[in-house]
């Protein structure tokens, strides 16, 4: 029920808007389902219209949604897919950056974080390279 | 971004026909409005343009005159010069304009006698749009039973009427003053989600003066800062608080980084150093600051606020670009 | 005329204060007036010999009950109920002609119903106890014209009085509202002290007005605070 934090230096509407992709993304809403409604973001963040409107205008511009007139906004067939490709290519700037940054603090080289990206459980599920676990209405892509 | 004043002494013949085009004249405009009470200058010459349909916020100290501006515009109290017009008319007894108005005051007067239900059955005829389920299910969410009577009501039952009206009143420019004055954080909730689904629903315009700057800062879409009876500023939230970065780590390292910055305010806490700088960083240099291992982080609004004097006098006096002494008495 | 039935509206909201109080009042002062006639009754037999009957009427003490209560009410409705409309986004002309409109009928229901009381008084012969409540000197001695009339004029005197004086206050604030007190006491003192001088004109004047003279007296008093709340009313604020 909280707005999106402004936990980095990023304008609301791109959090909200990565907020709606995450969504899509984890399959909550899959292709050709509905998200919610300007109006319905709004009350419930409780954040300015205008700026609801704007995040899903972003994820509007980048085709992961389309407008239906009269209907609201709808996941685009790929969307996930435009989503994942975006992401990946976001990977190195948000997630390994910080990592090899941190790393750097705290005295590790870049094999100790290889080597400990190696040793966590979560590896072993990242090595297959599909991701239909996360997305099992991808199929008609 | 900052809107400069024009000269206080310009004065304009009330009810002159207003000259401006279709796309200015829309929503309420001001030009160099003053108002004195006796010899204390309330507002030293405001000029502002309220869009319709926007959400503004009005933030400054008490005393720098935003319930005297909000009560200039609406004409429940006269304006000393200036020239204000809504919908490129002048609303000084102007019913038809005026009666796209709902501005209820937070120390509004109320007849001693009169019950919430005898507010509640003669509001209907005032406005055109009025919404009886949202005022219905409002009074049931706030908990105020219709046959109060309007003496008895407490602080917060007050705030929460008021907000009742002017969200049910549907009036295209609803004037909202420190709304939630009394207001429990779970009232506030309820106040903050209704506002949004009215405007979501049916965009209006609103001038909402707020000292909860945070908790509304997301509600708001353009802020109006004012400062000593002046408009310090007025600018969109997302403009404002993306106009400064802060940044923190220790001492030497920030002071060091921001060396070329203009700096607008520095706080320190032990070796902790965290200084809010004007403007953002380029990519190169949140790298250079990563390096630094100094954080970097997007400000919000009450803490740009502070740092530019306008929050309060308190906070005011410890920066140093404020050396004045802070005025007394007059209520906003 | 539809701005002004807004405030016309909210005032008439409270009906209480609008409509039913002259009413209930009367009622009561009707009740008290009999009950005291049958009380004398006992030891003068009923009905009441004229002599007797004249002594107790309640009606001075209505009347200026009635005209207390007028002026707090009006006073208090131009004050709060002043604020209320300009909130709701009404003018300031309209409110006054709403809240006049309103005055004017709640002194209009006063005084059809002190004719209609005076109506039944006449039929049952003063109560059936030979008391003459309604059928005063104040009123109008019996005159169905003359007493509606005067509850009219005598009630839209109080009411604007109240409207006059609520409406200094909200314009230029306590202060002022004693001097306009001191102020109307001076000039009613004036006035009275021209009339005392002239007093073959005066005698000539209330001679000739005869029962109508109280009417007559409270209806220029009435205009005059009527225009007064009319002027100062423009110049109030919030």
């Amino acid at each position: 029920m909280t707005p999106p934090a402004p936990r980095s230096d990023r304008p609301i509407f791109l959090e909200l808007a990565d907020r709606i992709a995450d969504d899509i993304l984890s399959g909550a809403y899959p292709p050709g389902s509905q998200v919610p409604s300007t109006t319905e973001l709004s009350v419930h963040y409780r954040i300015n219209p205008a700026t609801a409107g704007k995040a899903l205008n972003r994820l509007v511009d980048h085709a992961v949604l389309e407008k239906r007139r009269g209907l609201g906004m709808f996941v685009t067939a790929d969307g996930p897919e435009v989503l994942r490709t975006q992401r990946q290519g976001e990977l190195l700037d948000s997630y390994v950056a910080p990592l090899l940054a941190e790393a750097r603090r705290l005295g590790m080289t870049t094999a100790d974080v290889v080597a400990l990206l190696q040793s966590h459980p979560g590896a072993a599920a990242a090595t297959s390279p599909t991701h239909t676990t996360t997305a099992p209405a991808e199929a008609s892509s | 971004m900052t809107v400069t004043t024009t000269d206080p002494t310009t004065r304009s013949a009330a009810g002159a026909p207003v000259t401006s085009t279709p796309e200015t004249s829309a929503g309420i405009a001001l030009q160099g409005v003053t108002k004195s009470f006796g010899k204390t200058e309330v507002l030293k010459g405001i000029d502002l343009h309220l869009k319709p349909g926007k959400v503004y916020g009005l933030l400054g100290a008490n005393g720098v005159g935003k319930t005297t501006l909000m009560s200039v515009i609406c004409n429940h109290t006269f304006r000393s010069s200036g020239r204000i017009t809504i919908d490129g008319e002048e609303p000084a007894e102007n019913a038809r304009i005026l009666e796209r108005t709902c501005f209820v005051h937070e120390d509004q007067r109320w007849h001693d006698d009169y019950l919430v239900d005898h507010i509640l059955r003669a509001l209907p005829h005032f406005y055109r749009d009025w919404q009886p389920d949202l005022a219905e299910r409002l009074l049931s969410r706030f908990s105020i039973p219709r046959k109060t009577p309007l003496k008895k009501l407490s602080r917060g039952q007050r705030s929460a009427f008021a907000v009742c009206i002017s969200l049910a009143s549907r009036a295209e420019y609803t004037f909202l003053d420190e709304p939630y004055l009394g207001l429990d954080p779970t009232s506030r909730n309820i106040f903050y989600e209704e506002l949004m689904r009215e405007v979501a629903e049916r965009p209006r315009t609103i001038l909402m003066s707020t000292h909860l700057i945070d908790e509304a800062a997301n509600l708001m879409e353009e802020v109006v800062l004012m400062r000593r009876g002046r408009i310090e500023l007025h600018a969109d939230v997302d403009e404002v608080t993306s106009s400064m970065t802060a940044i923190r780590g220790i001492d030497e390292a920030v002071d060091g980084f921001t060396a070329p910055y203009d700096v607008v305010s520095s706080q320190s806490l032990g070796r902790i150093h965290s200084v809010l700088v004007k403007g953002a960083l380029a990519p190169d240099e949140r790298a250079r600051a990563e390096a630094l291992h100094l954080s970097v982080e997007k400000p919000g609004l009450q803490e740009i606020v502070a740092a530019l004097g306008i929050l309060d006098h308190a906070v005011a006096q410890n920066l140093p670009q404020n050396s004045e002494v802070s005025e007394a008495g007059v209520t906003s | 005329m539809n701005y002004p039935m807004r405030s016309f509206r909210l005032y008439m909201s409270h009906r209480t204060y609008a409509i039913y109080v002259a009413p209930v009042m009367f009622l009561a002062v009707l009740a008290l007036t009999v009950i005291a006639g049958l009380i004398t009754g006992m030891v003068t037999g009923l009905p009441l010999p004229p002599e007797a009957a004249t002594t107790f009427s309640g009606m001075g003490m209505l009347v200026s009950v009635l005209i207390g209560f007028f002026i707090s009410s009006s006073a208090l409705a131009v004050n709060r109920t002043f604020a209320t409309v300009l909130a709701f986004g009404g003018t300031r002309r309209d409110f006054w002609m709403g809240s006049a409109m309103g005055f004017g009928v709640t002194a209009l229901i006063a005084a059809v119903f002190a004719t209609a009381l005076l109506g039944i008084e006449e039929l049952t012969n003063g109560w059936f106890i030979g008391v003459p409540v309604f059928g005063t000197p104040l009123l109008g001695n019996g005159d169905y014209l003359i007493t509606f009339v005067a509850v009219l004029a005598y009630s839209l005197a109080a009411l604007f009085t109240g409207a006059a004086f609520g409406t200094i206050f909200r314009a230029f604030g306590a202060t002022a509202v004693t001097m306009a007190i001191i102020g109307a006491v001076l000039i009613v003192a004036g006035i009275v002290a021209v009339l005392v001088w002239q007093r073959e004109f005066t005698i000539q004047a209330a001679i000739d007005l005869g029962h109508w003279l109280p009417s007559v007296l409270a209806a220029a008093f009435a205009l005059v605070c009527l225009l007064v709340s009319y002027v100062t009313n423009k110049k109030a604020t919030v």
